[in-house]
């Protein structure tokens, strides 16, 4: 499926709105610039100097977390679930208030002083599992990443009407280059203040496009038309006859709850960064609102595209069949959400929106740029040199990085083919890494006799998560299976294999008695 | 289906309410917080010249 299929559509998207997108992306890249001159060590450059309070902390995981990408797989789940997706957004938002109120895995992590999580294998396990875990995390983010260009294009796309796909390429690579120039400077700190000016536009935004969404289709009309199109598994979950079921619901209790505000490094690394272990509660207690809204607002918004497209005439031939059923097109559906804002938002106020979301793409890759830089220099090739890099090497080496990382998401989002839902896509290429990583985490803090090759096997099961892509399940012939069920196996093998190796391979403390053993 | 309409409606209207005092609270919060973040860095280098 071409841009030019939706050539046809009209959008309100007009000069004021470029002029207003262009003043909005320099003004954030020209802070990212400014705040370049507060970095003097890789404290700074990856954590802030740990000097992060209650209010900058709950806007930076917010503004980082509630990104373009964020926007797009979430309202596509919305377009293709209907209300009934509304439950991998409370599943967050219940989890993280758990984890706050608790303080369950991040608590302990922010006691023990670090920066990442393989850092905390070293200290728990061995040097080698550091190595190992820091490679796995940053390949499985690496990957999990590499569509976000494809559905910032889109989007661009969508929004501005642009169907020229070699102007819309450009455009990509412009941004791309703005976002690295100014992480690459300007650290932890740029991505703190530019996810706080994107959390206020970018949260004011949506709650006005929900209250005009309303207004022009109507509550009523919103949901009647979800239940003819959809039926009861648009609003029941638990429904097996629609895309979700009692194993997703169980999948997404792991994933979008604990996972994304606990395991996840990009959402780990700000509770690194926070001042105190009393600032880590009140950020995630606050921040369940955060992650409840990040994909329940955005879902809404897709089932409100949901509505527009099928009951406009241009557009309903282009999403629907003539039955009136959804086309299998996941390319397709994720266009539905910048075609439908494109259409009912008056210009001006389209051009604002479109410039916090376009922001939001970029908050969103400075972080993951950063994280993933920051896992590569600080858990591998650091320990790799024994310690003895110098802090300019350090962020010599974490620039490059980020520069290459640049380099892979430009190839690799022209050239992957989506095959699934992008938020179905972002949990597979994150189980590789994550499925491993909790059991690590997990038993690794609450379990005395978890031992290193316990943690070596959990990490390796981990890699079994990749056989829920599409392109490689369909090469196996597992295309039967679904992803969510191929996740849960994982995490129930990952888990399995870390009891199992630590009961017969047991650590002993240097008096030879089995226990934990920290560095 | 009639239960799953009325909770989605209603956690959707009580998550815009509290989402939009956390917006406001959190954007006058944090723009203290910027200016504390910023001279607490800047002072931390004035104690430790060295740690560059």
């Amino acid at each position: 499926m071409s841009v030019d299929m939706l050539a046809g559509v009209e959008t309100n998207f007009g000069n004021v709105d470029w002029v207003i997108v262009a003043i909005y992306l320099a003004g954030t890249v020209a802070i990212g610039l400014y705040v370049n001159r507060f970095i003097h060590n890789m404290s700074d450059y990856v954590v802030a100097g740990r000097s992060l309070k209650p209010h900058l902390a709950v806007a930076t995981m917010i503004g980082g977390e509630l990104g373009l990408v964020t926007v797009m797989y979430s309202a596509q789940k919305g377009f293709t679930g209907g209300f009934a997706a509304f439950h991998i957004g409370l599943i967050a938002g219940i989890v993280t208030l758990i984890v706050g109120l608790t303080g369950f895995i991040v608590v302990p992590l922010r006691e023990m002083g670090v920066m990442t999580i393989p850092e905390f294998y070293e200290k728990r396990f061995s040097r080698g599992v550091r190595i190992s875990g820091g490679l796995l995390l940053a390949f499985s983010g690496i990957l999990n990443m590499g569509l976000f260009l494809k559905a910032g294009a889109i989007f661009v796309a969508g929004l501005t009407g642009i169907t020229d796909p070699t102007y819309v390429s450009v455009i990509m690579t412009v941004m791309l280059i703005l976002v690295l120039a100014y992480t690459i400077l300007g650290g932890m700190v740029s991505v703190v203040i530019t996810d706080y000016i994107q959390f206020i536009i970018l949260s004011i935004g949506i709650i006005v496009t929900c209250a005009i969404s309303v207004n022009v289709l109507g509550w009523g009309n919103i949901v009647e038309t979800v239940k003819s199109i959809h039926g009861e598994p648009g609003f029941n979950p638990l429904h097996e006859g629609g895309g979700f079921g009692p194993a997703y619901v169980v999948w997404m209790i792991f994933t979008a709850g604990i996972v994304s505000c606990a395991v996840w490094q990009t959402s780990v690394i700000r509770a690194c960064a926070a001042e105190s272990t009393e600032v880590v509660r009140k950020l995630y207690t606050w921040s369940s609102i955060g992650f409840l809204i990040r994909f329940m607002i955005p879902q809404f918004l897709g089932i409100c595209a949901l509505v527009y497209l099928y009951q406009n005439d241009t557009t309903r031939s282009m999403f629907f069949t003539e039955s009136g059923a959804l086309v299998q097109d996941a390319d397709l559906t994720l266009r539905a959400l910048p075609t439908f804002l494109s259409q009912i938002l008056p210009a001006g106020l389209i051009g604002l929106i479109g410039a916090g979301l376009l922001a939001a793409f970029m908050s969103t890759h400075d972080s993951y740029l950063l994280c993933w830089a920051s896992v590569l220099t600080h858990d591998v090739i650091g320990p790799v040199a024994g310690g003895r890099l110098s802090t300019k090497a350090q962020l010599a080496i974490s620039r490059l990085f980020i520069f290459l990382i640049g380099a892979f998401l430009l190839i690799w989002g022209l050239w992957y083919e989506l095959g699934q839902d992008l938020w179905d896509y972002m949990l597979v290429s994150g189980a590789i890494y994550f499925t491993g990583a909790f059991a690590l985490l997990l038993m690794g803090l609450y379990w005395k006799r978890a031992s290193t090759v316990g943690a070596y096997l959990a990490l390796v099961s981990g890699a079994f998560a990749i056989v829920g892509l599409t392109p490689v399940k369909l090469a196996l012939g597992l295309g039967t299976l679904s992803g969510a069920s191929i996740g849960l196996t994982t995490t129930g093998l990952a888990l399995g294999l870390m009891v199992l190796g630590s009961l017969l391979f047991p650590n002993r403390t240097a008096s030879g008695e089995i226990g934990e053993v920290r560095s | 289906m009639t239960f799953w309409i009325t909770f989605w409606g209603l956690l959707l209207v009580v998550s815009l309410a509290i989402f939009a005092v956390v917006t406001v609270a959190v954007a006058i919060g944090g723009f203290s917080d910027i200016k504390a973040l910023l001279s607490s860095i800047e002072s931390q280098h004035r104690d430790n010249p060295t740690d560059q």
